[in-house]
């Protein structure tokens, strides 16, 4: 069975979360592209826990794995640590009849996806595991009902999500801030996402989200076993933002001593504790000579910062 | 019993680590690492405590070194936390504070520097939202000092249990609660304080003015200096010290060679109190006025940022120039402070830059002794020499060695009116420390130069350098004598030239050999400890090549002018 996780997924991720400074600066793309395909601060503190989620995911997937094999105690399983769960997500997503849902990362018992169907939705399920579609396809043709759930091989990183309603979104899968702003950028308007967070204890053990400083309209559940599901609704407010982002306008553009709304900021947590987070006020107070730094003020707290970085801050 | 003091950088805790506990103050490192922190004893009612003064951070989620340490020592179960709020800056107070509430210890919060806010911060309502003891406090005042004396003794009584809110640690909580603690304050107009904070870090007229801290500072350290070595010490030591020595030490020995090395030309006795007590002590005295003012008005941070675009060209930030500035008082804590630095390369361009282009204040002291007496313009010249020295190194050294420059994100804190209390200890503590560590050293290699120089060692080594010396340097043969002393102590290489009789292009020639000659031996060995043996012998080699070379030229070209 292939692990969850890639290891080579780790170690670049590693390398990203280490530095000090969590953004990159590249030259010939965009500055804008960075920002936007990763909007979400990702407080993930994954050194040191790599081999944790290794050993973790590899567990659920073992128990889906005979539950599929074993089909009563996949329906168990399911009832136990699903059922609950997505009934209640679906009372907070309230979709309507007919439609279509992608599940992503739906693992070798795909429950999620299962209880979707039941309740009379469209439902791809998609997972990047081999072996997990192999099982997956097995148990719904052993199933004595049949749901249409259509099962692809697909990384979430690379699906077109401009078909579907709605996403799913698992708590194990890798490089889940990609997915998010994947998902967010080309669901169509009113589209929901779906993912859950761990909480408590468990946040020591996969990546979180950060909600605090999300950018769209979302609602919180919580769940058992210390997770909770996130449920964000795409509308015309981030198609704004989205135009704002196309206009290039950044701290540079300010004149000294204009004052602007920040609407986008790298994600670094240096930067967000001096406060420059969306929604703040941010003064343009001067640039320094001979290519120095910008310094700018929020809430009357001076902060000099490079102009690579002040390119990435965005106002309006 | 052991207690933590957290809080954000610039939020004047120091200066409560300091009121609580005195005199008493060991800096440490944190094993492992380059991090240092500071502990000392304080005492309430008999009750003796280990306080200890966590690295300011501004989150605690282990993305620097800093935070790393200061997650560990949460983690390490301290009998109580202390943490320091920032009145003016809430907002990032408060989401720290909510990580320290996360950790489940008994914690006290302060709220300093409430003195610069327009208004009263809710502290009845912060404290019933949190749960939580709150005192508010100026620590550089010392008001509130009592109460959290009072406090602190609950809490080493265990009569203070942690808070049982459980708020998220996010900034919407964060916000919000700012927003109930906030509800008293007005947005308050710009005082005077403001106002200059500001207009010293805008170009204009930030750069000018700049220029004229910088030569006030130059002219505080020389002037302070010479007037305390004139009209101080020298007659202290000339009219009633010396006299008394040479009365005593005539009265027990007659042997002619033992008496010339303890009170003759180069007499034991005389030199190694003359030299660390006369010649670099007022310096060092005036070197570390002048820093420690610079460091607590806030001004470091803001000339740090005029010059940022500079050091952006030797691929470094503007924050460098810290650690170069504490090189002109001594090489050792200066590269010790590059610790700092995240990049071992950024590491090794500043700490070379300090070694060649930065005299330390010994051997600045011995410079203004040597120079100043001849003309103030050599001194002066002689400074601008030293920091196109230390530009021209760090771009070539930038260039040859390409370190990866983190990206400036830099607060420039609010400007302070130094306490002249703390000043005062700050500066007791540095000189005590320079004494202990120069007066010793330097006594026992003049102890040994004065063995050299009357047994005829050193003229028999002059006789052997003679061709590079008078040939190439164009220096009388007996300067040979502080290019071999000058291994040992960076000052050595100056002094010696004092009873020579130069002319002024030997004099400015010698004063550039010295400047770019080796770091002493203390430096030698700092730098292999930091850096490995193989990075301190490459230094050692490439400022003996260069002292010589740019000697040589200047020397060469002087003489077809002149």
């Amino acid at each position: 069975m292939g692990p969850l996780f890639s290891k080579t997924e780790f170690i670049c991720r590693e390398k990203n979360e280490d530095s000090s400074i969590n953004f990159s600066i590249n030259k010939n793309n965009s500055k804008m592209e960075s920002i936007r395909d990763n909007p979400y601060p990702s407080k993930i503190d994954i050194s040191k826990k790599t081999s944790l989620i290794f050993s973790s995911g590899n567990c659920v997937k073992f128990l889906e794995k005979l539950g599929c094999k074993v089909s009563p105690l996949g329906t168990l399983y399911s009832k136990i640590f699903y059922k609950s769960r997505v009934d209640s997500e679906i009372k907070l997503t309230d979709l309507n009849k007919n439609s279509n849902i992608l599940v992503v990362g739906s693992g070798p018992l795909p429950s999620t996806g299962i209880f979707l169907a039941r309740k009379g939705y469209n439902v791809t399920c998609a997972d990047k595991d081999d072996v997990a579609i192999k099982y997956a396809k097995k148990y719904l043709s052993n199933m004595k009902e049949d749901l249409g759930i259509i099962i692809v091989k697909e990384k979430g990183e690379n699906i077109d999500y401009s078909k579907y309603d709605a996403v799913w979104i698992a708590l194990h899968v890798s490089s889940k801030p990609e997915i998010l702003s994947k998902a967010l950028k080309e669901i169509k308007k009113g589209g929901k996402i779906i993912f859950r967070n761990p909480r408590g204890k468990l946040k020591k053990l996969y990546p979180n989200i950060d909600i605090s400083s999300f950018n769209e309209e979302h609602k919180v559940t919580k769940q058992s076993i210390e997770q909770e599901s996130i449920l964000i609704i795409k509308d015309n407010k981030s198609e704004k933002y989205n135009d704002k982002f196309d206009k290039n306008l950044c701290v540079c553009d300010l004149y000294c001593g204009q004052e602007a709304t920040i609407l986008g900021s790298p994600n670094n947590l240096t930067l967000n504790a001096l406060g420059m987070r969306r929604g703040k006020k941010i003064r343009f107070e001067s640039k320094q000579p001979f290519g120095g730094p910008f310094l700018v003020s929020i809430n009357g707290r001076r902060i000099a910062i490079d102009k690579e970085i002040a390119e990435m801050v965005l106002v309006g | 019993m052991r207690i933590l003091l957290v809080g954000p950088p610039n939020v004047g805790k120091s200066a409560l680590f300091n009121r609580l506990t005195g005199l008493n103050v060991d800096v440490a490192n944190y094993p492992g690492t380059t991090v240092e922190y500071k502990k000392g004893f304080a005492q309430v009612d008999g009750i003796k405590y280990e306080l200890i003064d966590v690295p300011g951070t501004y989150t605690l989620e282990s993305v620097n070194e800093a935070e790393k340490i200061a997650l560990e020592m949460l983690s390490s179960s301290p009998n109580g936390v202390i943490c320091v709020l920032d009145a003016k800056n809430l907002e990032n107070s408060i989401y720290l504070l909510l990580k320290v509430i996360e950790k489940n210890l008994p914690t006290i919060a302060v709220i300093n520097r409430v003195d610069l806010i327009d208004g009263t911060i809710d502290k009845l309502g912060l404290s019933e939202e949190l749960e939580i003891h709150i005192i508010e406090t100026v620590a550089i005042e010392g008001k509130g000092i009592p109460e959290l004396k009072q406090k602190i003794k609950e809490l080493l009584n265990d009569e203070i249990t942690p808070s049982k809110k459980k708020y998220n640690a996010n900034w919407k909580n964060a916000e919000e609660i700012e927003k109930i603690a906030s509800k008293n304050i007005n947005t308050k107009n710009e005082n005077w304080r403001d106002k200059w904070g500001n207009l010293l870090v805008k170009p204009l007229p930030g750069i000018p003015l700049a220029i004229l801290v910088m030569v006030l500072t130059f002219s505080f350290v020389v002037g302070v200096g010479l007037a305390l070595r004139r009209f101080i010490l020298l007659p202290l030591l000339m009219n009633l010290i010396f006299p008394q020595i040479i009365r005593i030490v005539e009265m027990f020995i007659v042997n002619q060679t033992l008496l010339n090395i303890l009170i003759g030309e180069y007499g034991f006795l005389i030199k190694s109190i003359e030299w660390p007590i006369g010649l670099v002590m007022p310096y060092i005295f005036s070197f570390y006025t002048a820093l420690s003012i610079l460091e607590d008005s806030g001004y470091l941070p803001r000339l740090a940022v005029l010059v940022d675009g500079i050091f952006k060209k030797m691929k470094l930030s503007g924050s460098h120039i810290i650690p170069i500035m504490l090189g002109y008082g001594c090489a050792v804590p200066a590269i010790m402070s590059t610790r700092t630095i995240d990049h071992k390369k950024s590491r090794i361009i500043v700490s070379s830059m300090i070694c060649l282009g930065v005299p330390c204040i010994a051997q600045s002291g011995a410079f203004i002794a040597l120079l100043a007496e001849h003309s103030i313009t050599l001194v002066a010249s002689l400074l601008i020499f030293s920091l196109f020295i230390v530009f021209i190194s760090g771009i070539i050294m930038g260039k040859l060695l390409k370190p990866i420059r983190t990206p400036t994100i830099q607060e420039v804190p609010d400007l302070l009116i130094p306490d002249f209390k703390i000043l005062g200890k700050k500066i007791w503590i540095r000189l005590k420390n320079a004494l202990y560590n120069e007066v010793f050293a330097m006594v026992l290699i003049i102890g040994v130069a004065s063995v050299l120089y009357e047994t005829g060692v050193l003229i028999y080594i002059g006789k052997a350098l003679e061709p590079l010396v008078i040939g190439w340097l164009g220096l009388p043969s007996e300067a040979s004598t502080p290019l071999i002393l000058g291994i040992f102590r960076r000052e050595l290489t100056v002094l010696p030239l004092l009873d020579m009789d130069l002319t002024t292009l030997q004099l400015f020639v010698a004063a550039i050999i010295a400047l770019l000659y080796v770091p002493c031996v203390a430096v030698l060995g700092i730098l292999g400890k930091e850096f490995g043996s193989r990075i301190s012998l490459i230094i050692l080699f490439m400022t003996i090549t260069i002292s010589f070379l740019i000697g040589g030229i200047v020397s060469q070209i002087g003489m077809i002018f002149l």
